[in-house]
């Protein structure tokens, strides 16, 4: 059924509204309060209307209300994989020594499974009495056989397949939808198979949201949250795919972006390369323009969804004890800097700045911010410090539940990470990129040149020695180079 | 930039590195540094049992090996001139040719075959060479000839360090610990038959037992032990250290999680762990034998992603201690491995086809010139010893007959080499850019493969080429000085 955009609108209203709640009545803080730890894959923080961000995401803005938003949160891990494996073990997992290539995995360094599934966050809190589930549509967390144990060490996991095909039968339908949605740029077996498969298994998504991914994984996360309810305290994690591509959302959500009398190919999903090489000048502007907004559609459908499981918490009465972490893996370039997707090697903003909010049962700093550096790897820490379970050995992240009583935790004077054979760092005023091994190094003054526009490696050797030594150290080492 | 003074060089001009032979005298320069450039260190890390056509992008997923290449200049035409394993390290070390295995005798612990024989003149290896010129000098090894061989003990004391890890060959721990059930997955009924086959792959696991846990593997323990070297060598600059692994030499017992990126994942039957040095008719029955090989070609692919990994485990140190700079590092396989391919499994002396006989050979300069670069220049493994002695400026001595190649990263040409040619046991190849030989010392036997037009060597044209085959037959009786040796 088709939403219309006052009736979507009322929807989002309302799944917005049921979050908002007198702070006093929280004061008491739960000794045991569950976890609700919601990922969202390829959510650009500039995406997050909370951030000043260009999609409308009412629900995620209700959490920022509710909680603490981190303005400078980087992975220090990407993409997909080692950030959730770097998000679930609470440790760095860059630099991706000795990986090998695996079965079932992306053939990238940094994705491989996570070796001691024991080691997770969720499983000290397992061990710690709580019961434990994960519902996603993530193809490798759910699907992959490397991940065959992690899926194991919890209580439940529930996964919905599809998002790589393989879940529905291939229909003519679909293949004739291919027009429709396939740049022509893109018509060759590669694109063809991923975007036949993604619209076979979509059910149609782009005409009934109900049957979209993001619908299914919050459907059942509500779901889960009911039997949750009567297993407290209870960690819940909900990670779901979309907004990741194809992107194939309804006309109603498209409308809230696009020209609505755009009749061309809807680019559900580009190349992962320089514009340039294969958008001609004339198709690039109105090609680009497009896939925005169909990114920023797809955004707004997936907060839309999110607003359902949130709703579920309230009418469950779990709001009051329940922290809830909402956090995303990676962005996606959208022709800034000159490129489309996800480039290892461009390590900007679009791509690497992410939302991260933490509401606290309490509802201590609601409605505040932190521009403390965080990453990925302080989510395991911060989370069992607030379900009060010691930390795990091994845990290298930081706890940030201080900052929840205004305390600041330990300095962190630079934020760094990598993906796939990059890393970047950056500190208050300055932002870098390099190759692993120290080559392509590249320098932007964060003071004068926020867009990250100008490169001045050249007039500051010094000073990118400087941090490329810096992470090394912090790295053990040169990180080390493969090549896929 | 003002120039620093390294320790290395501050070390030298106190007169504390070790005596120089037949060199240049030193002069010192004013600010009392050495004026002799800094000798580079050398790593040479020979993988045996490596086809080229499973590394950069092939069969294989090599991303430590590839990212070698990326940092080096690539032969992509590198035969060695002996194979197998001994006559192929024989050729390294010596820099010399050493087909067509003239004088030969068998030697004690090594195999009964032309080429497999101690090195007779141990001071002139490119290690001892190096060695006298003041570099330390270090092996790590689990290759059981070199490592264990009473032919090769006195090769082994020409080292300041040698590292052996055991158990490639022969008892290390005792076969009882390996459960018949245990052993029949490794054993294939294809190969169950012979003895000697399963008391190899007993004594294999045994020693080895690295299915469930790759950190157990031979690569792993070599590629470590390498890593711990190399922080000994560090401090002891220049160093010339080589890394010798024997995997993945077969018996091959990886990891189930490596098999399944080469093979059906819900493969539940025994795994084909050694093939027999064998025609594939001869044990492979035609019904079974797209599953066997397949499932052999999976088991081999899977020891060199294995194999890849723990390399990257030493390069990392290297690159770690910061030495990347400094050091020149080469990769060279000694052979490959037949897989079905021309009918054959295994090494087999008479098919020296590519899949046989194209090795990968790296040279990754420390100043990185030819990065990436590839040259189908016919390189071979005696070329090594000449190249790294010209890259450490130490004069070769006069027994090495290779080509250096390093006036190549200058950009200068090297000596016209029209063709490759070399051999293994009673049977050599020549190979050019249009034709291949391959026959038997006693040219039998000749068979011609036309290159352009068949470029995957299946039809044997010698019978209507037959003046071609003579001919290029007579110029590796040329090259090799005379009629070859029959040992037939």
């Amino acid at each position: 059924m088709a939403a219309t955009r006052r009736q979507f609108l009322q929807a989002s209203a309302a799944a917005a509204a049921v979050l908002s709640l007198d702070p006093a009545a929280l004061a008491h803080k739960a000794a045991r309060p569950n976890v609700l730890l919601i990922v969202i894959d390829t959510l650009r923080a500039d995406h997050v209307s909370a951030y000043g961000g260009r999609a409308q995401t009412p629900n995620i803005d209700e959490l920022a209300r509710q909680g603490l938003r981190f303005t400078r949160f980087y992975p220090e891990a990407m993409a997909t994989v080692p950030a959730r494996r770097s998000i679930l073990t609470g440790r760095r997992v860059w630099p991706f020594r000795g990986w090998h290539p695996w079965p079932d995995m992306v053939v990238t360094p940094g994705w491989q499974p996570i070796d001691d599934p024991g080691t997770t966050f969720t499983s000290a809190l397992k061990t710690a009495g709580y019961w434990t589930a994960y519902v996603t549509d993530n193809p490798f967390l759910g699907f992959a056989s490397p991940y065959r144990s992690f899926r194991r060490s919890f209580d439940t996991f529930v996964r919905v397949g599809g998002q790589l095909g393989g879940a529905a039968p291939l229909t003519q339908a679909a293949k004739r939808r291919l027009s429709h949605w396939l740049l022509p740029e893109l018509r060759e077996p590669k694109f063809e198979k991923r975007v036949h498969n993604f619209l076979a298994a979509g059910g149609q998504y782009w005409e009934d949201e109900s049957h979209s991914w993001a619908a299914r994984v919050y459907s059942a996360g509500a779901k889960e949250l009911e039997a949750a309810a009567a297993h407290q305290p209870f960690a819940l994690v909900a990670d779901t795919f979309e907004p990741h591509e194809p992107w194939t959302p309804p006309r109603s959500y498209i409308r809230l972006y696009g020209d609505a009398r755009y009749r061309g190919t809807e680019p559900c999903m580009g190349r992962y390369a320089r514009v340039s090489e294969w958008l001609s000048r004339e198709r690039a502007d109105p090609v680009l323009t497009r896939m925005r907004d169909l990114y920023a559609a797809e955004v707004t459908m997936t907060d839309r969804w999110l607003g359902v499981l949130l709703a579920r918490l309230r009418e469950l009465g779990l709001e009051s004890n329940t922290v809830i972490a909402l956090v995303a893996d990676h962005g996606y370039l959208l022709g800034e800097h000159g490129w489309t997707g996800k480039i290892a090697s461009m390590l900007h903003p679009p791509l690497i700045h992410v939302p991260f909010i933490l509401v606290d049962p309490a509802r201590r700093r609601a409605g505040g911010t932190s521009d403390y550096l965080a990453q990925t790897h302080d989510l395991g820490p911060t989370l069992l410090a607030m379900a009060g379970v010691p930390r795990q050995p091994g845990m290298d992240g930081v706890n940030l539940s201080p900052l929840l009583d205004g305390v600041q935790p330990p300095k962190r004077t630079f934020a760094y990470g990598g993906y796939s054979n990059w890393l970047y760092a950056r500190t208050d005023s300055w932002a870098f990129v390099s190759e692993n091994r120290g080559r392509g190094r590249r320098l932007y003054d964060l003071d004068r040149d926020p867009e990250e526009g100008h490169n001045l490696a050249r007039r500051h050797p010094r000073l990118i020695d400087d941090l490329y030594r810096r992470v090394v150290r912090r790295a053990g080492g040169r990180p080390p180079i493969y090549r896929t | 930039m003002p120039p620093i003074i390294t320790r290395r060089r501050f070390l030298q001009a106190a007169g504390l590195a070790t005596a120089a032979t037949a060199l240049a005298p030193r002069t010192l320069d004013k600010s009392g540094a050495s004026a002799r450039p800094d000798r580079p260190n050398v790593v040479v890390l020979v993988v045996d049992t490596l086809r080229a056509d499973h590394v950069y992008g092939g069969r294989a997923q090599t991303p430590n090996m590839d990212a070698l290449a990326r940092d080096g200049l690539r032969f992509t035409r590198a035969f060695p001139e002996a194979m197998p394993t001994v006559p192929a390290r024989k050729s390294i070390l010596t820099g010399r040719r050493q087909f067509p295995f003239r004088h030969w005798h068998p030697g004690r612990g090594l195999l009964a075959q032309p080429g497999w024989t101690s090195i007779p003149d141990l001071d002139s290896t490119f290690t001892s060479v190096l060695r006298r010129a003041g570099y330390w000098t270090a092996y790590v090894t689990d290759n059981p000839f070199l490592g264990w061989s009473a032919s090769y003990e006195r090769f082994r004391r020409t080292f300041n360090r040698f590292d052996r890890t055991g158990g490639q060959a022969g008892v290390v721990r005792p076969v009882s610990e390996v459960s018949e059930h245990e052993l029949r997955h490794w054993l294939h009924p294809v190969i169950r038959e012979d003895p000697e086959v399963r008391r190899r792959v007993r004594r294999y696991m045994a020693n080895g037992g690295y299915w469930d846990d790759d950190s157990a593997c031979f690569a792993a323990r070599v590629f470590t032990d390498g890593a711990k070297a190399l922080d000994v060598a560090a401090r002891r600059r220049p160093f010339a250290l080589v890394v010798d692994t024997f995997e993945p030499h077969e018996p091959w017992t990886p990891p189930r999680r490596y098999v399944d990126l080469y093979g059906d994942p819900d493969y539940q039957g025994a795994e084909p762990s050694k093939p027999y040095n064998a025609e594939v008719s001869r044990y492979i029955d035609p019904s079974e034998a797209a599953t066997v090989l397949g499932r052999m070609r999976a088991l081999y692919a899977a020891e060199v992603t294995m194999t890849d990994r723990w390399l990257g485990v030493f390069v990392d140190r290297l690159f770690e201690l910061g030495l990347e700079r400094d050091t020149v590092i080469v990769l060279v396989g000694d052979h490959g491995f037949l897989l079905g391919e021309h009918g054959w499994t295994g090494k087999v002396p008479i098919a020296l086809h590519p899949e046989l006989a194209h090795v990968p050979l790296v040279v990754v300069d420390p100043e990185r010139r030819l990065a990436g670069k590839a040259s189908s220049y016919f390189a071979t493994t005696h070329d090594i010893g000449p190249t790294l002695l010209a890259m450490a400026d130490v004069r070769q001595p006069d027994s090495m007959d290779g080509v250096d190649l390093s006036p190549m990263l200058d950009g200068r040409r090297l000596p016209e080499r029209p063709f490759a040619h070399g051999g293994y046991a009673n049977a050599h190849y020549l190979r050019s850019d249009g034709w291949a030989l391959i026959a038997s010392n006693n040219a039998d036997n000749l068979r011609l493969f036309d290159l352009k037009r068949d470029p995957g060597e299946h039809e044997n044209v010698a019978g209507g080429r037959a003046a071609v085959a003579r001919r290029l037959h007579r110029r590796v009786v040329e090259e090799a000085g005379g009629p070859l040796p029959d040992y037939r």
